[in-house]
């Protein structure tokens, strides 16, 4: 029966501001620990989740644990290349990093498009719930908040407790399957070849023909 | 109420000035001193967060130093200790574990005085050269730690602080220039190895960037990172033979590399196998000596 389930392969980026939490999730999630202090993240990490999907796909998952200091900013466009979904993450107990949040998003939405144009599957990661705050606002506005901003979901995570992750994960998997779904139908659509000009690819400078 | 920023200093005999007019924790102003205090915090807090995270494992790390400042010690002093202001900062959001003030305290504060710039991971330069100070036999040597710590500590950087400047980045002197140049040393001397990095996509920033930034502290342990600091040190041209070391590093490990897939690859680079670090110097110094 192996032999009919097939394999997935996608790459996920863990962002957000320093210290939120980006290495313990992962941690948490890939090897079930978690540690009070890690060592800060420089540059990126990286780590492999395998995944059993229904009854027979896999799901390998390579997380990208991006360094939260604005001082990688450079550095983010090749560490975000070819990514499929990513994790926004901030911390319940600083609203700073909350409202540092879409500076994530539009960063990376920047950065990354899927072939139709559209952003990557992203969801909002609110971690650190353990420790009782609530959240910046209730859950009828964060669900306002996802739609408006652009992510798929929100959920409050504990990398401490092991609150949510497994479920944040699996939603993310979802999602970007969706997605992929969404663009091999479109590609279907579309396998009639229409030239036209692509307003969008214009500035890309080796197209200067089309100019 | 009229309040100095940070202290209360109605026991210092400081006269009760009128403020409010000029100056109030409000005050938007760059010259506010309520406005500069507030975002020195900002900076504390980042620093005591560095320094907490720093060698988490260790015990070193974790427990108060024998020769603590005794000015800030003294409680007839009016230094507000620096510690103490992130606590407060911070309103108990986090729980400082009071065993470990002693040496984070110091080191809060060499920090601060250091020109802490912001620059995420200075820490862990700090770390093996405090470690080599505070450990020294001689108890003269090691009670002033701190201050050697901060003497070599301003030397390095004025010699490395490029790596840690963003806008320098894609210069002749900045960080993503050095990535390269391991990659092009990498083709002059194991062109089958360059290429299958290059073919699987794998770039330089992926691995590289902490190994140069840091000079190699986070991929091997302690003792074995001061092992290679003092090869690298006492290099004429220091962060020339920094590159050949990872040069080296990839070399030792070209069959692995050269047998694995991407994800296989990246976690070899990421979480570097070999822990005999001779073996890593004696290959760059070859390397080294065929150039």
């Amino acid at each position: 029966m192996a032999s009919a389930g097939k394999e997935h392969l996608y790459k996920v980026l863990v962002i957000g501001d320093l210290g939120v939490g980006k290495t313990s999730i992962i941690r948490r999630y890939v090897h079930h620990t978690y540690s009070h202090n890690y060592r800060a993240t420089i540059g990126v990490d990286f780590a492999l989740k395998v995944l059993r999907w229904g009854a027979d796909d896999t799901v390998r998952l390579q997380l990208w644990d991006i360094a939260g200091q604005e001082r990688f900013g450079n550095m983010t466009r090749v560490y975000y290349r070819e990514a499929t979904g990513a994790f926004i993450v901030f911390d319940m107990t600083r609203p700073s990093t909350f409202e540092a949040v879409l500076k994530w998003k539009a960063d990376l939405d920047s950065k990354l498009m899927l072939a139709d144009g559209r952003g990557i599957a992203t969801v909002l990661l609110a971690n650190k719930c353990e420790q009782g705050h609530p959240l910046p606002a209730n859950g009828l506005k964060m669900e306002q908040f996802c739609k408006e901003h652009g992510f798929a979901g929100c959920f409050e995570t504990s990398a401490k407790d092991n609150l949510n992750i497994d479920e944040a994960a699996n939603f993310l998997v979802t999602q970007i399957m969706a997605s992929e779904h969404a663009l091999l139908r479109r590609a279907a659509a579309t396998d009639t070849v229409t030239p036209q000009l692509d307003r969008r690819r214009r500035s890309d400078g080796c197209v200067g023909c089309l100019k | 109420m009229i309040i100095q920023p940070g202290i209360a200093k109605a026991n210092l005999g400081l006269s009760r000035e009128d403020v409010t007019m000029e100056d109030h924790p409000l005050n938007p102003n760059p010259e506010s001193r309520w406005n500069t205090y507030f975002k020195d915090n900002e900076i504390l807090l980042q620093i005591d967060k560095d320094v907490r995270r720093l060698y988490p494992d260790m015990a070193f790390f974790q427990r108060p130093t024998d020769y603590p400042c005794q000015l800030i010690l003294d409680p007839q002093n009016d230094y507000e200790t620096l510690r103490r202001r992130v606590e407060q900062t911070t309103l108990k959001a986090q729980t400082v574990n009071r065993n470990r003030s002693g040496v984070t305290n110091v080191s809060v504060n060499f920090f601060f005085h250091t020109l802490y710039l912001g620059k995420h991971g200075m820490n862990e330069i700090v770390g093996p050269i405090y470690y080599t100070f505070a450990t020294d036999p001689n108890s003269q040597w090691k009670e002033h730690a701190e201050a050697d710590t901060f003497f070599c500590f301003t030397n390095l950087m004025s010699e490395n602080r490029d790596n840690f400047i963003k806008s320098l980045d894609d210069s002749q002197c900045g960080i993503t220039y050095k990535m390269e140049s391991v990659y092009s040393m990498l083709k002059e001397k194991d062109q089958e190895l360059y290429f299958k990095l290059l073919e699987q996509n794998i770039k330089p920033q992926y691995f590289t960037f902490r190994w140069l930034t840091l000079l190699l502290s986070q991929e091997f342990l302690l003792p074995d990172v001061i092992r290679i600091w003092d090869t690298l040190f006492s290099d004429q041209d220091r962060f020339h033979f920094l590159i050949l070391v990872c040069c080296a590093m990839l070399i030792l490990i070209r069959e692995n590399l050269l047998a694995g897939d991407f994800t296989v690859n990246m976690r070899l680079l990421q979480d570097y196998p070999i822990s005999d670090v001779h073996t890593i110097l004696t290959k760059a110094k070859e390397l080294q000596d065929n150039s």
